[in-house]
């Protein structure tokens, strides 16, 4: 399941839109309404799992019910501190991942409250948070040329660019 | 599942053919034609119903029995319009939830082939829709003052939000005529997919329309307010009512909990601007009174935390408020006034937009989750200055 | 009156909580005739575009014929219409713009040069040089 993203911090977990199931997808897809709690598994927190758990109890208390509460996660080694209700703009196309995908995020380095902060560059254990994305929309950058000169070649060579875009949007970010 | 429809053969104006169809459509839900020139003026809004029930005995309300007989779409023709089929699949709705419910949900005309409309549907929806929202808005922010609460509600579930709802749901109104409909040999079960609100009399407009005049029917005088000069037009709420209806529609076919997890999805996920809901006449007044009604035993004083120097080229200000050794709210301005103003206001704030949790940190459960346990606050009530 | 209130609508985020896709209608016009038509012919006939069209349930497609190249068009939730031109495009390519487009939200194509866009306040709040002791604070 969690290979076939080839990506470490995410994981493919629900399709909610989707009628034909990947094989990635878990089997119980549940198509009625949503919001299925696909349950976390083990294999991200294999490296995790060496770390002693902390103890998130002030940081949770301090946090509103989860409120007042931001994450940094890590895609591609890139991070990104986001809230609930963030959207987060990806410059490239995610494998995998189509419009209306659940994605579990799980490789968070920080957890943070207006007062306290958990910070595990390793990742934080993945029981004690959740923080899950929806794909919204596999779109592009506007189109731009670039010019370049070759060598031995009098003319500017053109190259159309129109990269891929992925934008997730933060569905729900909780301490468990 | 290939879905067809056949091409559009012609734009047929249909302004430029009424004098034509006049004769042909005399069906009953065409109620005049002729002299249209101020017929919305007089006709009847969507759901008044004339009285027209009869009865064996005044007393006996069972006995009562409307001669207008609607009748419900057949499963068999719903399920052959594309646009329905679309949208049941596209809001995720169950599969106990028939089409022929979700499209009773987008008529709202009275005379539509003898199809019922969604009046029922609305109003059961709008009971659902208003209990969670309160219910939400009631534990979660138990000291919100009341014309506050009245103004969340609306901004969860007023005409405006909901028919951007309804936009993002991709439903869409059913504007061409029967005519239209014929000369372009429209498949006849698409209608049953949009909303349904204009009523056929309105689509052969009798002059064409002048651009920047907007006439407003009956409905939407009512809803005029003068002071912004804003109303709400027939379209939202045509689409608010479709998507309130769509709402009774669930509750009907899948039961309270499937009801409540969609209005979670759908409405309570909305960020609510709480903040900017405020408008206080005298806050530092309010303050004084607020800690009278709470008992505070020390007077509330407001003093200067920090300032960058009088002299400095911008001046800033930290004030705060202080009740005994306790910091009530901070406020930085440019000017002493300002900075004390934001402390006060910010102190009110904090008070008003309290949000319980319970002993381990979560949110407050709500009465009608599971193993629901009081452990939220009940707010004292306003203040009165 | 104490507290006025100012009315205001709540925000929309799509995909907190229910996702509802953007793209709801797709148009696919062809040529039964015209030899730029030849690929969109064959997806409808081969049942390519039936299968996409299954697997995307949440979508209305409406097929019409009409002389003329090709076009598709995607109509969004947001009252935007793109129309995309499929004239001489293979089968496969057409799938791919069909799968492609109906990705996508409608709003106009922007160059987000951060990472996040947030409606949300900061969680920390603004750094502010007054909130430390006088002896320590900055002095210039």
């Amino acid at each position: 399941m969690f290979n076939s993203l080839k990506t470490r911090g995410v994981q493919l977990s629900v399709q909610a839109l989707r009628s034909r199931s990947l094989a990635t997808a878990p089997a119980s897809i549940s198509s009625s309404i949503p919001t299925p709690t696909p349950t976390p598994t083990a294999t991200a927190s294999s490296t995790a799992s060496s770390i002693p758990k902390p103890d998130l109890r002030p940081l949770k208390l301090n946090s509103n019910g989860s409120r007042d509460l931001y994450a940094i996660f890590k895609l591609h080694n890139m991070p990104y501190m986001v809230t609930r209700g963030d959207k987060v703009y990806l410059p490239f196309r995610l494998k995998g991942a189509r419009v209306g995908d659940s994605l579990l995020l799980n490789y968070v380095t920080t957890l943070g409250s207006p007062e306290y902060t958990c910070k595990i560059d390793e990742g934080i254990p993945t029981d004690l948070y959740k923080l899950k994305a929806s794909v919204v929309e596999i779109t592009r950058e506007p189109y731009y040329e670039v010019y370049r000169k070759k060598q031995r070649c009098r003319r500017l060579k053109t190259f159309p660019v129109e990269p891929y875009q992925t934008v997730l949007m933060i569905n729900e970010l909780k301490l468990t | 599942m290939l879905r067809r429809s056949i091409v559009r053969v012609s734009q047929v104006k249909p302004n430029l053919l009424t004098g034509i169809c006049k004769p042909v459509l005399n069906t009953k839900n065409i109620i005049t034609i002729i002299n249209s020139s101020r017929s919305y003026s007089t006709k009847l809004s969507n759901y008044e119903v004339p009285v027209e029930a009869k009865y064996d005995n005044i007393q006996d309300y069972g006995s009562y029995k409307h001669n207008i007989f609607t009748h419900r779409l057949p499963e068999s023709s719903a399920s052959q319009s594309p646009p329905l089929v679309a949208l049941h699949a596209r809001l995720n709705l169950p599969s106990s939830y028939s089409l022929s419910t979700l499209s009773q949900a987008l008529n709202l005309n009275r005379y539509d082939d003898g199809l019922a409309n969604n009046f029922g549907l609305n109003v059961l929806g709008k009971n659902m829709l208003s209990y969670y929202v309160n219910e939400w808005l009631l534990i979660r922010y138990p000291r919100l003052p009341m014309p506050v609460h009245n103004v969340a509600v609306n901004a969860l579930m007023g005409p405006q939000v909901m028919y951007e709802i309804g936009k993002q749901w991709g439903i869409e109104v059913d504007k061409s005529s029967k005519l239209d409909k014929f000369l372009s040999q429209e498949s006849q079960f698409l209608k049953y997919g949009r909303l349904r609100f204009i009523e056929e009399e309105s689509k052969y407009p009798d002059k064409p329309a002048e651009t920047g005049i907007y006439e407003l029917t009956n409905e939407e005088v009512k809803s005029l307010d003068k002071q912004n000069s804003t109303f709400i037009s027939e379209e939202v709420n045509a689409y608010s009512s479709a998507v309130i209806a769509i709402i009774g529609g669930l509750y009907t076919h899948a039961g309270e909990e499937a009801t409540k997890e969609f209005i979670n999805n759908h409405i309570l996920s909305r960020k609510l601007p709480l903040e900017n809901m405020f408008e206080f006449s005298q806050p530092t007044r309010e303050l004084v009174r607020l800690c009278d009604k709470l008992q505070f035993e020390d007077p509330i004083d407001i003093r200067l935390i920090a300032e960058t120097g009088r002299l400095s080229a911008h001046a800033i200000y930290v004030a705060g408020v202080f009740c005994g050794v306790e910091k009530l709210g901070e406020g930085v301005g440019s000017s002493l006034a300002e900075a004390r103003t934001r402390a006060v206001i910010n102190s009110l704030m904090g008070y008003y937009l309290y949000s319980p949790i319970d002993n381990e940190g979560n949110e407050v459960k709500l009465p009608s989750d599971e193993e629901y346990k009081f452990d939220g606050i009940i707010g004292p009530g306003d203040i009165a200055i | 009156m104490p507290v006025k209130a100012i009315a205001r609508t709540s925000i929309a985020r799509n995909g907190v909580g229910a996702f509802v896709p953007s793209c709801h209608r797709v148009s696919i016009q062809y040529c039964n005739w015209g030899g730029s038509s030849t690929g969109l012919r064959q997806a409808l006939k081969t049942g390519k575009i039936d299968k996409f069209a299954g697997e995307t349930q949440y979508i209305f497609y409406e097929v019409t014929k009409k002389p003329g190249h090709p076009i598709l068009k995607f109509h969004y939730s947001n009252d935007t219409v793109q129309e995309v031109s499929v004239a001489n495009l293979k089968a496969e390519e057409i799938l791919d713009k069909l799968d492609h487009y109906s990705q996508r939200s409608g709003n106009k194509l922007i160059k987000f040069n951060h990472k996040v866009m947030s409606v949300n306040d900061s969680v920390r709040g603004i750094w502010s040089p007054l909130h430390l002791p006088k002896t320590h604070r900055h002095k210039i």
